[in-house]
Protein backbone atom coordinates (compact mmCIF):
# COMPACT_ATOMS: atom_id res chain seq x y z
CA UNK A 1 0.00 0.00 0.00
CA UNK A 2 1.67 3.34 -0.99
CA UNK A 3 0.48 5.68 2.35
CA UNK A 4 1.09 8.59 -0.30
CA UNK A 5 -1.52 7.34 -2.69
CA UNK A 6 -4.26 7.13 0.03
CA UNK A 7 -3.50 10.30 1.58
CA UNK A 8 -3.54 12.29 -1.87
CA UNK A 9 -7.00 10.88 -1.76
CA UNK A 10 -8.17 12.27 1.04
CA UNK A 11 -9.68 15.72 2.07
CA UNK A 12 -7.68 16.23 4.70
CA UNK A 13 -4.40 16.50 2.62
CA UNK A 14 -5.69 18.78 -0.28
CA UNK A 15 -2.86 21.39 -1.10
CA UNK A 16 -0.21 19.53 0.67
CA UNK A 17 2.87 19.13 -1.21
CA UNK A 18 4.69 15.94 -2.43
CA UNK A 19 7.00 16.00 0.05
CA UNK A 20 5.01 17.12 2.88
CA UNK A 21 2.61 13.96 1.75
CA UNK A 22 5.74 11.68 2.07
CA UNK A 23 6.57 13.34 5.91
CA UNK A 24 2.92 12.70 7.07
CA UNK A 25 2.44 9.06 5.13
CA UNK A 26 6.19 8.63 7.44
CA UNK A 27 3.93 10.04 10.56
CA UNK A 28 1.14 7.26 10.24
CA UNK A 29 0.59 3.63 11.84
CA UNK A 30 -1.35 1.49 9.62
CA UNK A 31 -3.39 -0.10 11.82
CA UNK A 32 -5.94 -3.26 10.82
CA UNK A 33 -9.25 -3.71 12.21
CA UNK A 34 -11.88 -6.85 12.13
CA UNK A 35 -15.55 -5.84 11.51
CA UNK A 36 -16.83 -4.99 15.01
CA UNK A 37 -13.72 -3.84 16.81
CA UNK A 38 -13.85 -0.58 18.22
CA UNK A 39 -11.57 2.45 16.64
CA UNK A 40 -12.14 4.33 19.82
CA UNK A 41 -14.91 5.01 22.03
CA UNK A 42 -17.05 7.90 23.43
CA UNK A 43 -15.34 9.65 25.95
CA UNK A 44 -11.73 8.54 25.17
CA UNK A 45 -8.93 11.04 25.08
CA UNK A 46 -8.71 12.43 21.48
CA UNK A 47 -4.74 11.98 20.67
CA UNK A 48 -5.23 11.32 17.02
CA UNK A 49 -6.71 11.52 13.84
CA UNK A 50 -7.68 8.51 11.52
CA UNK A 51 -7.84 8.22 7.68
CA UNK A 52 -9.38 5.10 6.18
CA UNK A 53 -7.93 2.88 3.70
CA UNK A 54 -10.13 0.49 2.99
CA UNK A 55 -13.20 -1.12 4.48
CA UNK A 56 -15.74 1.29 6.57
CA UNK A 57 -16.87 2.62 9.86
CA UNK A 58 -19.56 3.42 11.99
CA UNK A 59 -19.70 6.53 14.03
CA UNK A 60 -21.92 5.92 16.78
CA UNK A 61 -23.06 7.84 19.74
CA UNK A 62 -25.07 6.27 22.81
CA UNK A 63 -28.93 7.35 22.88
CA UNK A 64 -31.66 5.91 25.67
CA UNK A 65 -29.18 3.05 26.11
CA UNK A 66 -29.01 2.04 22.83
CA UNK A 67 -26.16 2.63 20.01
CA UNK A 68 -27.02 5.17 16.79
CA UNK A 69 -25.36 5.39 14.01
CA UNK A 70 -24.37 8.91 12.86
CA UNK A 71 -22.54 8.15 10.01
CA UNK A 72 -21.16 5.67 7.79
CA UNK A 73 -17.40 6.54 6.72
CA UNK A 74 -15.46 4.51 3.73
CA UNK A 75 -12.14 4.80 2.01
CA UNK A 76 -10.87 8.06 2.00
CA UNK A 77 -12.64 9.92 4.76
CA UNK A 78 -11.09 10.69 8.40
CA UNK A 79 -12.27 10.87 11.79
CA UNK A 80 -11.20 12.10 15.09
CA UNK A 81 -10.04 15.45 13.84
CA UNK A 82 -12.69 17.25 16.72
CA UNK A 83 -9.95 16.40 19.44
CA UNK A 84 -7.50 17.61 17.52
CA UNK A 85 -8.79 20.93 17.76
CA UNK A 86 -10.73 21.47 20.75
CA UNK A 87 -8.64 18.81 22.59
CA UNK A 88 -11.70 17.58 24.61
CA UNK A 89 -12.74 13.71 24.50
CA UNK A 90 -14.16 11.94 21.93
CA UNK A 91 -17.66 13.25 21.10
CA UNK A 92 -18.45 9.66 19.10
CA UNK A 93 -17.66 5.65 19.39
CA UNK A 94 -15.92 4.39 16.16
CA UNK A 95 -16.49 1.07 15.58
CA UNK A 96 -15.10 -0.65 12.09
CA UNK A 97 -18.70 -1.70 9.45
CA UNK A 98 -16.47 -4.51 7.66
CA UNK A 99 -12.58 -5.40 7.93
CA UNK A 100 -10.86 -1.77 7.91
CA UNK A 101 -7.74 -0.72 7.31
CA UNK A 102 -6.62 2.55 9.04
CA UNK A 103 -4.11 5.56 9.10
CA UNK A 104 -3.56 6.55 12.37
CA UNK A 105 -1.55 9.98 12.82
CA UNK A 106 -1.04 10.80 16.70
CA UNK A 107 -1.21 14.12 18.07
CA UNK A 108 2.30 14.13 19.11
CA UNK A 109 3.52 13.19 15.07
CA UNK A 110 1.37 16.04 14.14
CA UNK A 111 3.48 17.97 16.09
CA UNK A 112 6.73 17.05 14.60
CA UNK A 113 5.09 17.29 11.57
CA UNK A 114 4.03 21.08 12.39
CA UNK A 115 8.07 21.37 13.03
CA UNK A 116 8.99 20.24 9.96
CA UNK A 117 6.10 22.04 7.66
CA UNK A 118 4.70 25.08 8.80
CA UNK A 119 2.28 25.88 5.56
CA UNK A 120 1.78 22.37 5.14
CA UNK A 121 0.48 22.18 8.83
CA UNK A 122 -1.09 25.44 8.14
CA UNK A 123 -2.93 23.50 5.09
CA UNK A 124 -3.99 20.90 6.95
CA UNK A 125 -5.84 23.02 9.77
CA UNK A 126 -7.11 24.72 6.86
CA UNK A 127 -8.58 22.02 5.63
CA UNK A 128 -10.49 20.80 8.89
CA UNK A 129 -11.36 23.84 9.32
CA UNK A 130 -13.45 23.65 6.03
CA UNK A 131 -14.45 20.16 7.00
CA UNK A 132 -15.70 22.03 10.28
CA UNK A 133 -17.10 24.60 8.65
CA UNK A 134 -19.12 22.60 5.97
CA UNK A 135 -20.90 20.45 8.76
CA UNK A 136 -22.21 23.80 10.57
CA UNK A 137 -23.60 24.88 7.34
CA UNK A 138 -25.34 21.59 6.58
CA UNK A 139 -26.46 22.16 10.37
CA UNK A 140 -27.53 25.60 10.02
CA UNK A 141 -29.31 24.94 6.83
CA UNK A 142 -31.31 21.86 8.37
CA UNK A 143 -31.91 24.01 11.53
CA UNK A 144 -33.23 26.90 8.96
CA UNK A 145 -35.72 23.99 7.60
CA UNK A 146 -37.10 22.96 10.79
CA UNK A 147 -37.90 26.33 12.06
CA UNK B 1 32.03 8.38 19.83
CA UNK B 2 32.24 12.00 17.34
CA UNK B 3 29.06 13.74 16.62
CA UNK B 4 28.12 13.35 13.45
CA UNK B 5 26.32 15.33 10.21
CA UNK B 6 23.16 14.03 8.81
CA UNK B 7 25.47 13.43 5.44
CA UNK B 8 28.02 11.03 7.43
CA UNK B 9 25.41 9.28 9.06
CA UNK B 10 24.10 8.38 5.80
CA UNK B 11 27.18 7.55 4.28
CA UNK B 12 28.02 5.40 7.21
CA UNK B 13 24.06 3.25 6.91
CA UNK B 14 24.61 3.23 2.75
CA UNK B 15 28.20 2.01 2.58
CA UNK B 16 28.48 -1.79 1.37
CA UNK B 17 30.22 -2.35 5.06
CA UNK B 18 27.51 -1.43 6.91
CA UNK B 19 24.95 -3.15 4.28
CA UNK B 20 27.84 -6.38 4.72
CA UNK B 21 27.92 -6.04 8.96
CA UNK B 22 23.72 -5.95 8.95
CA UNK B 23 23.35 -9.21 6.62
CA UNK B 24 25.69 -10.16 8.23
CA UNK B 25 23.59 -9.58 11.83
CA UNK B 26 20.49 -10.36 10.40
CA UNK B 27 21.64 -13.86 9.99
CA UNK B 28 23.64 -14.20 13.23
CA UNK B 29 20.30 -12.85 14.94
CA UNK B 30 18.54 -15.61 13.09
CA UNK B 31 20.50 -18.26 14.14
CA UNK B 32 21.15 -17.55 17.32
CA UNK B 33 17.04 -17.47 17.51
CA UNK B 34 17.19 -21.30 15.83
CA UNK B 35 19.51 -22.33 18.74
CA UNK B 36 17.57 -20.57 21.48
CA UNK B 37 14.47 -22.59 20.01
CA UNK B 38 16.76 -25.88 19.57
CA UNK B 39 18.13 -25.46 23.05
CA UNK B 40 14.45 -24.91 24.30
CA UNK B 41 13.49 -27.40 22.88
CA UNK B 42 15.88 -30.14 23.90
CA UNK B 43 15.57 -28.83 27.31
CA UNK B 44 11.77 -29.94 26.95
CA UNK B 45 12.21 -33.26 26.00
CA UNK B 46 14.66 -33.89 28.66
CA UNK B 47 12.66 -32.99 31.51
CA UNK B 48 9.76 -35.03 29.60
CA UNK B 49 11.88 -38.32 29.19
CA UNK B 50 13.61 -37.80 32.91
CA UNK B 51 9.88 -37.35 34.09
CA UNK B 52 8.82 -40.08 32.01
CA UNK B 53 11.35 -42.58 33.29
CA UNK B 54 10.98 -41.98 36.68
CA UNK B 55 6.83 -42.59 36.04
CA UNK B 56 8.46 -46.33 34.80
CA UNK B 57 10.05 -46.72 37.60
CA UNK B 58 8.33 -46.16 40.19
CA UNK B 59 5.46 -48.01 38.01
CA UNK B 60 8.20 -51.05 38.09
CA UNK B 61 8.36 -51.26 41.57
CA UNK B 62 5.12 -50.61 42.30
CA UNK B 63 4.45 -53.81 39.96
CA UNK B 64 7.48 -55.60 41.42
CA UNK B 65 6.12 -55.44 44.80
CA UNK B 66 2.41 -56.72 43.70
CA UNK B 67 4.39 -59.70 42.30
CA UNK B 68 5.49 -60.54 45.32
CA UNK B 69 2.19 -59.47 46.85
CA UNK B 70 0.77 -62.58 44.66
CA UNK B 71 3.52 -65.04 45.69
CA UNK B 72 3.08 -64.49 49.39
CA UNK B 73 -0.29 -65.00 48.79
CA UNK B 74 0.11 -68.56 47.17
CA UNK B 75 2.78 -69.81 49.89
CA UNK B 76 0.49 -69.03 52.54
CA UNK B 77 -2.42 -70.63 51.00
CA UNK B 78 -0.45 -73.39 49.91
CA UNK B 79 0.63 -73.96 53.45
CA UNK B 80 -3.01 -73.70 54.84
CA UNK B 81 -3.65 -76.57 51.71
CA UNK B 82 -1.05 -79.20 53.51
CA UNK B 83 -2.40 -78.56 57.05
CA UNK B 84 -5.95 -79.40 55.38
CA UNK B 85 -4.63 -82.03 53.81
CA UNK B 86 -2.98 -83.57 56.90
CA UNK B 87 -6.48 -83.32 58.40
CA UNK B 88 -8.07 -85.35 55.77
CA UNK B 89 -5.17 -88.11 56.09
CA UNK B 90 -5.85 -88.22 59.76
CA UNK B 91 -9.65 -88.20 59.64
CA UNK B 92 -9.22 -91.41 57.08
CA UNK B 93 -7.60 -92.94 59.26
CA UNK B 94 -9.98 -92.43 61.75
CA UNK B 95 -12.92 -92.90 59.51
CA UNK B 96 -10.91 -96.69 58.57
CA UNK B 97 -10.67 -97.63 62.63
CA UNK B 98 -14.51 -96.52 62.89
CA UNK B 99 -15.54 -98.89 59.62
CA UNK B 100 -13.95 -101.52 60.99
CA UNK B 101 -15.72 -101.13 64.76
CA UNK B 102 -19.19 -100.62 62.51
CA UNK B 103 -18.12 -104.06 60.46
CA UNK B 104 -17.46 -105.77 63.81
CA UNK B 105 -20.62 -104.62 65.48
CA UNK B 106 -22.66 -105.56 62.66
CA UNK B 107 -21.29 -109.21 62.96
CA UNK B 108 -22.09 -109.33 66.74
CA UNK B 109 -25.68 -107.87 66.28
CA UNK B 110 -26.61 -110.27 63.09
CA UNK B 111 -25.39 -113.40 66.00
CA UNK B 112 -27.70 -111.98 68.56
CA UNK B 113 -30.98 -110.83 66.46
CA UNK B 114 -32.33 -114.84 65.18
CA UNK B 115 -35.29 -114.55 63.08
CA UNK B 116 -37.27 -117.25 65.41
CA UNK B 117 -36.91 -115.54 68.52
CA UNK B 118 -37.57 -111.49 69.43
CA UNK B 119 -35.00 -109.68 70.44
CA UNK B 120 -33.97 -109.06 73.30
CA UNK B 121 -31.91 -106.73 75.58
CA UNK B 122 -28.67 -107.64 74.27
CA UNK B 123 -29.40 -107.74 70.61
CA UNK B 124 -31.36 -104.26 71.27
CA UNK B 125 -28.09 -102.95 72.56
CA UNK B 126 -25.81 -104.15 70.32
CA UNK B 127 -28.32 -102.46 67.42
CA UNK B 128 -28.65 -99.10 69.17
CA UNK B 129 -24.74 -99.26 69.42
CA UNK B 130 -24.39 -100.25 65.73
CA UNK B 131 -26.66 -97.29 64.55
CA UNK B 132 -24.94 -94.86 66.82
CA UNK B 133 -21.14 -95.61 65.35
CA UNK B 134 -22.46 -96.03 61.94
CA UNK B 135 -23.81 -92.45 62.12
CA UNK B 136 -20.44 -91.18 63.75
CA UNK B 137 -18.63 -93.26 61.26
CA UNK B 138 -20.79 -91.15 58.35
CA UNK B 139 -20.44 -87.80 60.05
CA UNK B 140 -16.78 -88.54 59.84
CA UNK B 141 -16.87 -89.29 55.98
CA UNK B 142 -18.50 -85.92 55.47
CA UNK B 143 -15.78 -84.06 57.36
CA UNK B 144 -13.58 -85.95 55.42
CA UNK B 145 -14.98 -85.08 51.79
CA UNK B 146 -15.24 -81.54 53.31
CA UNK B 147 -11.85 -81.25 54.04
CA UNK B 148 -11.22 -82.52 50.16
CA UNK B 149 -13.59 -79.87 49.21
CA UNK B 150 -11.68 -77.27 51.42
CA UNK B 151 -8.36 -79.12 50.17
CA UNK B 152 -9.19 -78.39 46.39
CA UNK B 153 -10.10 -74.83 46.94
CA UNK B 154 -6.67 -74.39 48.52
CA UNK B 155 -5.03 -75.80 45.47
CA UNK B 156 -6.91 -73.80 42.61
CA UNK B 157 -6.19 -70.63 44.57
CA UNK B 158 -2.77 -71.63 45.11
CA UNK B 159 -2.02 -72.43 41.38
CA UNK B 160 -3.63 -69.17 40.64
CA UNK B 161 -1.57 -66.91 42.59
CA UNK B 162 1.43 -68.51 41.25
CA UNK B 163 0.38 -67.57 37.96
CA UNK B 164 -0.59 -64.47 38.43
CA UNK B 165 2.75 -63.45 40.33
CA UNK B 166 4.57 -65.22 37.21
CA UNK B 167 2.37 -62.53 34.80
CA UNK B 168 2.99 -59.64 36.99
CA UNK B 169 6.36 -60.21 37.80
CA UNK B 170 7.27 -60.40 34.11
CA UNK B 171 5.21 -57.07 33.86
CA UNK B 172 7.11 -55.82 36.25
CA UNK B 173 10.61 -56.63 34.37
CA UNK B 174 9.34 -54.91 30.95
CA UNK B 175 8.48 -52.12 32.94
CA UNK B 176 12.09 -51.81 34.17
CA UNK B 177 13.49 -52.01 30.82
CA UNK B 178 11.13 -49.31 29.40
CA UNK B 179 12.32 -47.22 32.48
CA UNK B 180 16.03 -48.17 31.89
CA UNK B 181 15.41 -47.44 28.20
CA UNK B 182 13.99 -44.03 29.33
CA UNK B 183 16.67 -42.81 31.09
CA UNK B 184 19.29 -43.72 28.42
CA UNK B 185 17.43 -41.49 26.01
CA UNK B 186 17.46 -39.18 28.74
CA UNK B 187 20.95 -39.28 29.03
CA UNK B 188 21.66 -39.10 25.30
CA UNK B 189 18.82 -36.20 25.15
CA UNK B 190 21.59 -34.47 27.94
CA UNK B 191 24.49 -35.01 26.03
CA UNK B 192 22.57 -33.87 22.91
CA UNK B 193 21.15 -30.68 25.19
CA UNK B 194 24.56 -29.32 26.30
CA UNK B 195 26.16 -29.81 22.22
CA UNK B 196 22.74 -27.51 21.63
CA UNK B 197 23.64 -25.55 24.88
CA UNK B 198 27.28 -24.73 23.46
CA UNK B 199 26.12 -24.00 19.93
CA UNK B 200 23.94 -21.29 21.34
CA UNK B 201 26.36 -19.85 23.55
CA UNK B 202 28.26 -19.69 20.26
CA UNK B 203 25.61 -18.21 18.12
CA UNK B 204 24.94 -15.11 20.91
CA UNK B 205 29.15 -14.67 21.41
CA UNK B 206 28.89 -14.62 17.78
CA UNK B 207 25.70 -11.65 17.45
CA UNK B 208 27.92 -10.00 20.43
CA UNK B 209 30.80 -9.91 18.85
CA UNK B 210 29.31 -8.26 16.02
CA UNK B 211 27.30 -5.50 17.99
CA UNK B 212 30.26 -4.94 19.77
CA UNK B 213 32.92 -4.60 16.84
CA UNK B 214 30.04 -2.09 15.00
CA UNK B 215 30.55 0.48 18.06
CA UNK B 216 34.18 0.90 16.98
CA UNK B 217 33.65 0.27 12.61
CA UNK B 218 30.90 2.60 12.78
CA UNK B 219 31.71 4.99 15.60
CA UNK B 220 27.97 4.82 16.98
CA UNK B 221 26.72 3.53 20.32
CA UNK B 222 25.50 0.55 19.77
CA UNK B 223 22.52 -1.23 21.40
CA UNK B 224 20.83 -4.24 21.12
CA UNK B 225 17.90 -2.70 19.29
CA UNK B 226 19.37 0.42 17.54
CA UNK B 227 22.72 2.21 16.37
CA UNK B 228 22.55 6.23 17.66
CA UNK B 229 24.82 8.78 16.40
CA UNK B 230 25.12 12.48 18.20
CA UNK B 231 23.64 14.87 16.06
CA UNK B 232 26.71 17.66 15.49
CA UNK B 233 23.53 20.02 13.97
CA UNK B 234 22.30 19.80 17.56
CA UNK B 235 23.25 18.31 20.59
CA UNK B 236 20.14 17.72 21.79
CA UNK B 237 19.40 15.33 19.18
CA UNK B 238 20.61 11.97 17.99
CA UNK B 239 20.26 9.85 14.65
CA UNK B 240 19.05 6.56 15.22
CA UNK B 241 18.82 3.71 13.10
CA UNK B 242 16.62 0.88 14.16
CA UNK B 243 17.86 -3.17 12.94
CA UNK B 244 14.72 -4.18 12.85
CA UNK B 245 11.32 -3.62 10.75
CA UNK B 246 8.31 -3.05 13.58
CA UNK B 247 4.93 -1.73 12.17
CA UNK B 248 3.13 -1.09 15.45
CA UNK B 249 4.85 -0.48 18.68
CA UNK B 250 6.69 2.67 18.13
CA UNK B 251 5.25 6.11 17.36
CA UNK B 252 6.29 5.48 13.54
CA UNK B 253 6.40 2.32 11.46
CA UNK B 254 10.08 1.74 11.77
CA UNK B 255 12.05 0.58 9.14
CA UNK B 256 15.92 -1.53 9.70
CA UNK B 257 18.87 0.96 8.87
CA UNK B 258 16.62 3.95 8.02
CA UNK B 259 17.40 7.01 9.59
CA UNK B 260 15.38 8.80 12.19
CA UNK B 261 16.08 11.22 14.85
CA UNK B 262 14.94 12.09 18.49
CA UNK B 263 15.75 13.78 21.42
CA UNK B 264 18.91 12.59 23.23
CA UNK B 265 15.85 12.58 26.43
CA UNK B 266 13.31 11.03 24.73
CA UNK B 267 15.61 8.22 22.96
CA UNK B 268 13.28 6.25 20.74
CA UNK B 269 10.10 6.93 22.98
CA UNK B 270 9.48 9.42 20.02
CA UNK B 271 11.25 9.19 16.58
CA UNK B 272 10.90 11.58 14.03
CA UNK B 273 11.44 11.07 10.47
CA UNK B 274 14.19 13.21 8.82
CA UNK B 275 13.15 16.30 7.08
CA UNK B 276 15.67 17.18 3.81
CA UNK B 277 16.15 20.71 4.43
CA UNK B 278 17.61 21.24 1.24
CA UNK B 279 14.21 20.13 -0.05
CA UNK B 280 12.02 22.44 2.32
CA UNK B 281 14.03 25.66 1.65
CA UNK B 282 14.63 25.68 -2.12
CA UNK B 283 11.09 27.06 -3.22
CA UNK B 284 9.02 30.07 -2.82
CA UNK B 285 5.48 28.44 -0.84
CA UNK B 286 2.70 30.77 -2.26
CA UNK B 287 -0.12 28.45 -0.97
CA UNK B 288 -1.41 30.49 1.68
CA UNK B 289 -0.91 33.54 -0.42
CA UNK B 290 -3.02 32.05 -2.84
CA UNK B 291 -5.93 30.87 -0.87
CA UNK B 292 -6.18 34.03 1.44
CA UNK B 293 -5.12 36.73 -0.94
CA UNK B 294 -6.14 35.65 -4.76
CA UNK B 295 -9.44 34.91 -5.19
CA UNK B 296 -11.58 32.16 -4.51
CA UNK B 297 -11.25 30.50 -7.74
CA UNK B 298 -8.00 29.84 -7.23
CA UNK B 299 -7.74 28.88 -3.69
CA UNK B 300 -8.08 25.56 -2.35
CA UNK B 301 -9.53 22.59 -4.30
CA UNK B 302 -12.15 20.90 -2.57
CA UNK B 303 -13.53 24.10 -0.72
CA UNK B 304 -17.39 23.32 -1.73
CA UNK B 305 -19.52 25.81 0.78
CA UNK B 306 -16.78 28.25 1.66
Amino acid sequence: MDKVEVLQKSRLFDNLLPEELEMVGELTILRRYKAEDVVFNEGDVGDAVYIIVDGEVDVLTRKDGADKVLATLAAGAFFGEMSLIDKEYRAATVRARTECAILQLSNENLHSFSKAYREGFTWLVVNIARVLSQRLRDMNRKLADRL
Amino acid sequence: MKAKQLSEVRDIVNSAKFRSWFDTLVKARLAAREAQLRHEELLTQIHLMEFRAELAQRNATDTLYRAAGHEDAAAAIQAESSDLENKSLNLVGEYERQRALCTELWGAMGAAETPDRAPDARARKLREEYERETAKKNRMWEEVENLWAMSLEKNLAVVENKAKGKRVRRESETLFANAEKANASAQALKSDGERSAREREKADEAVLALMSGAAAEFDAIVHEDFLYWSQRENNKAVYVSPLFNDSSNYNLELNACRIYQCSSERGVDFLEPIVETAVRGSRVDTRLDDFFVKGRAQAGTSSQNG
